[in-house]
């Protein structure tokens, strides 16, 4: 999965995933429209809904795999 | 992505965000949208680009702060357009209705150009009408998504509370309709195939009583039946006999589409270019006016050769998804539909009568025929809106392409230094309604010297013109505009030489040659003796 959500975030984002990998617990690497971009197409991808707090949650490439891993298994 | 993949990906892929944020546009912004608002637009603006392409349109947004104030201090006054982008849940104050409207006409007060105007978040019946911008109304989608047409547990990151499955009907709705139809004049007609489109099956082999009218054709049948009594023509080029789509038409009657829904029918078996070209010719308008509809990819791609800039559509066999995209084809949305586009139908049927009536009388003889009457009326303020909007929609005969707003006719005619002359035009067969204007402006060059008249602006309707008295339009008209602002008969010609304007350049060579450098006295006698003519 992990692979899997560094490839989305890199579609969305336009960054390498080379580049998200080595900043994975960077926040800052998205400003709020990419943010909700993200939030749309992780919701789509993994037929998933996030709740408020995991919205606010989920502002680093690790923390969203983290998560995600929570909610999908 | 050409054309038609375009209208595949966005008709029948039901594409996702994502795909949509993909999309590269290739047309270079040529338009600017000012956006005022009080919420996030930026979400709409990342999948607008595929709709407005299909329109053959490139925008740039720019945005205002988040103003619940509306003092519009960061509006962009060279926009095209401007989107008032309003969240009335923003605001506790008691007559908000008020308000809104107090800025709107504010705002109509300074920016001369489309504004459109949406709001959401409340339940306010503005009247706004009056104030000439375009109300958006989202209401009747935050009625069909219910609970799903606020999303708030993104408002703090996205800036507004549409949910994305909002953003993506509105992005999808404006990029198709709503901004082609604030910046671009809409399409005149539509030319439509027979066979696999307005039904299932081919006449030639299945005969009258043989093709199928599905219930898919038959909305689609009426889509165009509306799209006509909204003042489109609609005309037929196909490869049939003309017997026998005269007789499909006479026969099956329970085709919403009867034969007086078409203005033309090119029933043979020449090349549809060809069918095409001389459709435009009899409505004396130009191809990329027209919207071609037609199932087969050979057809299309021979017309789209001869006639690059036509608007296409490439009926399916599933005949909802050519409905689909006929109800969302940019340049068929009308804000406003005026008494002039109804007339617009009977004006060219009258016209095909004309021609012949033409053929076979001397030009006197014919004009007295014809018992053609013109109104020339100074400054009447009742013609605003018709004026700005003919002069928003000519293409051809039309001098300076000023594209005046109503409020800068309306400041014209206030003005004692110009005058604004409207000439309307009847006869025995058609009433024409408004089909010319004269825009003159008073100059001298000292306040001693004696003052001419410059010629601003002169557009007349393609409807009227060649009926043998284009000379009387333009030239009566820019008499009666002299002598209401009271100067000697010195006239000054401006003329831009535009893409499509050539019957106007044609129209100032014969003319206008000595009145374009400076200004020269000018002459003109109207033959009262077999037109009537009125001066208001």
């Amino acid at each position: 999965m992990s692979e899997q959500v560094f490839q989305l975030i890199s579609e969305v984002s336009k960054k390498s995933v080379e580049e998200l990998k080595a900043s994975q617990n960077d926040t800052g690497l998205w400003d709020s429209l990419l943010h909700v971009e993200l939030v749309f197409a992780l919701e789509a991808e993994f037929d998933i809904f996030f709740s408020p707090d995991e919205i606010a949650e989920i502002d680093t490439p690790a923390k969203i795999v983290e998560i995600l891993q929570l909610k999908v298994a | 992505m050409n054309k038609l993949d375009l209208q595949a990906f966005l008709f029948e892929q039901n594409p996702k965000r994502r795909e949509l944020l993909d999309f590269v546009s290739t047309i270079e912004p040529s338009y600017r949208i000012s956006i005022v608002r009080n919420h996030s637009f930026e979400l709409i603006e990342n999948t607008i680009r595929p709709y407005l392409e299909y329109g053959g349109l490139g925008v740039e947004f720019s945005y205002s702060s988040y103003d619940d104030s509306l003092s519009f201090l960061e509006l962009d006054l060279a926009a095209d357009a401007v989107i008032l982008w309003l969240d009335l849940s923003a605001y506790e104050m008691q007559d908000l209705q008020s308000f809104v409207e107090e800025r709107i006409a504010h705002l109509r007060s300074i920016f001369k150009g489309s504004i459109l105007f949406s709001p959401c978040g409340g339940d306010i019946n503005f009247n706004v009408d009056s104030l000439k911008v375009v109300h958006y109304d989202l209401s009747s989608l935050e009625q069909r998504l219910g609970n799903l047409f606020f999303d708030l547990r993104l408002e703090a990151f996205s800036g507004t509370k549409l949910s994305n499955n909002s953003i993506l009907e509105i992005s999808r709705d404006l990029g198709l309709n709503y901004i082609p139809a604030l910046l671009r004049p809409s399409l005149k007609g539509l030319v439509i195939d027979l066979d696999n489109t307005l039904y299932q099956g081919v006449l030639g082999e299945d005969g009258f009583d043989g093709v199928l009218l599905s219930d898919a054709h038959h909305q689609l049948q009426t889509k165009l039946k509306e799209l006509s009594k909204l003042g489109f023509f609609l005309s037929i080029a196909s490869k049939n006999d003309e017997r026998d789509v005269i007789e499909l038409f006479e026969k099956r009657t329970d085709f919403p589409l009867q034969l007086d829904d078409f203005v033309s029918i090119h029933a043979n078996w020449e090349r549809k270019a060809d069918s095409i070209s001389a459709i435009a010719k009899s409505l004396n308008i130009s191809t990329d006016s027209l919207l071609f509809v037609d199932d087969n990819i050979g057809e299309i791609a021979s017309v789209c050769e001869e006639h690059p800039s036509i608007g296409v559509i490439w009926a399916k066999d599933d005949a909802l998804v050519t409905l689909s995209v006929l109800s969302n084809y940019p340049g068929l949305l009308k804000l406003d539909v005026r008494i002039e586009d109804t007339l617009r139908k009977s004006d060219t049927i009258a016209n095909q009568k004309r021609r012949e009536i033409q053929n076979s009388l001397s030009h006197q003889s014919y004009i007295k025929d014809l018992n053609v009457q013109l109104v020339f009326d100074v400054d009447n303020p009742t013609d605003i809106d018709r004026i700005s909007e003919l002069s928003n929609k000519t293409n051809q005969f039309i001098f300076s392409y000023k594209r005046y707003s109503p409020q800068q006719i309306e400041l014209l005619m206030r003005d004692d230094q110009s005058a604004v002359v409207t000439v309307s035009l009847s006869d025995r067969l058609s009433e024409s309604g408004i089909i010319g204007v004269i825009v003159l402006v008073k100059q001298s060059a000292t306040e001693f010297e004696s003052e001419w008249g410059v010629l601003e602006e002169c557009f007349v309707s393609c409807r009227a013109l060649g009926r043998g008295i284009d000379d009387l339009i333009v030239l009566g008209g820019i008499r009666v505009a002299l002598y209401s602002l009271c100067i000697e008969p010195m006239l000054k010609v401006e003329f831009t030489k535009g893409e499509r304007n050539h019957p106007a350049e044609k129209f100032c060579s014969k003319h206008f040659d000595t009145f374009m450098a400076s200004a020269a006295g000018f002459e003109y006698e109207m033959p009262l003796d077999y037109i009537s003519v009125t001066v208001k």
